[in-house]
């Protein structure tokens, strides 16, 4: 949003004089920097157990239990990728004051993050194929169950509350209440999301494990 | 700061080379009879490469000062550290 169309709506915007060490950066980026450290910690956490239960496991993937399925998953990275894509694009357009196209892009991200939470329904219960709860991968039956629907469920949370946060500013947008800086701080949130999701698919989905 | 259309062009690099490597990552869980160091070291450092593209270019971290960037990349090594002293000991402990 420019500072005219800022004024226009009884909005005056803040020019912060550059900080010797932060630079530009807003109270609200640090601020969502920091919480996103230790949301860093909280996934590092979810995946050193993970690595450790598995690295000592005698046998990881028990008899019977169904295979995660790479490609489905391969689809899901794709469209979350695809929606950093379109976050750093509204970014943009919110930084250039051009509020339409911001919304634009922010309207393809939310759907992108719809998209990823219905595919991550039709993993767990099924859609058209029965899903890996009804396929024998049951929550505290062993490890590798465990530890999938924690890590993954944890991560969905995420994409949830990012949808949550990125509609809210859809609305204010509708309003004209939304300055490029809150933009910005809920696009750091989208793309560590994405982030985290490169490291899950890495470690959960892509090591290939032998039936036990 | 404006948001050049030479950063939009940098954007749509960087958005196809994590295409280009999540390709490469299930690609490589196909290739036949590749021996299994070898296959973790490379999914792990594509991903590693791909969280990185994702934090300097899309999270805009190669733009912030020094003191941001350090703020931010210090606290992430730390996970890494102590996850390279625990497996160390599980491999430690494995081995002997």
């Amino acid at each position: 949003m420019t500072s005219e169309d800022a004024h226009a709506h009884g909005h005056a915007i803040t020019e912060w004089p550059a900080d010797h060490f932060l630079g530009r950066a807003s109270a609200l980026k640090l601020g969502m920097w920091i919480f996103l450290l230790s949301d860093a910690f909280s996934f590092g956490g979810l995946l050193l157990s993970y690595g450790i239960l598995r690295g000592g496991s005698t046998v990881w993937w028990h008899r019977g239990e169904p295979d995660l399925g790479i490609n489905f998953t391969a689809g899901l990275t794709f469209l979350l990728i695809c929606s950093s894509m379109t976050m750093v694009l509204a970014v943009a357009a919110a930084k250039e004051g051009d509020r339409k196209r911001m919304m634009t892009f922010l309207g393809f991200t939310i759907l992108g993050g719809l998209l990823f939470l219905l595919g991550q329904y039709a993993e767990y219960w099924g859609l058209h194929e029965p899903g890996l709860l009804k396929r024998g991968l049951l929550f505290g039956q062993s490890a590798r169950a465990t530890t999938f629907y924690l890590i993954t469920s944890f991560h969905g949370f995420h994409v949830f509350s990012g949808v949550v946060l990125m509609t809210v500013m859809l609305v204010r947008a509708l309003r004209g209440k939304v300055s490029a800086d809150a933009i910005e701080s809920v696009g750091l949130f989208w793309h560590f999301v994405d982030l985290v999701w490169i490291l899950v698919f890495t470690f959960v989905y892509l090591i290939p494990a032998e039936p036990g | 700061m404006m948001a050049s259309a030479h950063s939009r062009k940098a954007y749509f690099q960087v958005f196809a080379a994590l295409v280009v490597l999540t390709a490469a990552e299930i690609a490589v869980v196909y290739v036949p009879g590749i021996r299994r160091g070898l296959l973790v070291s490379a999914l792990v450092l594509m991903a590693v490469a791909k969280a990185a593209l994702v934090m300097v270019f899309f999270m805009h971290l190669g733009s912030e000062t020094r003191a941001v960037k350090l703020g931010v990349i210090l606290p992430f090594l730390l996970p890494a550290i102590y996850a390279f002293v625990l497996i160390g000991e599980a491999a430690w402990r494995f081995l002997s």
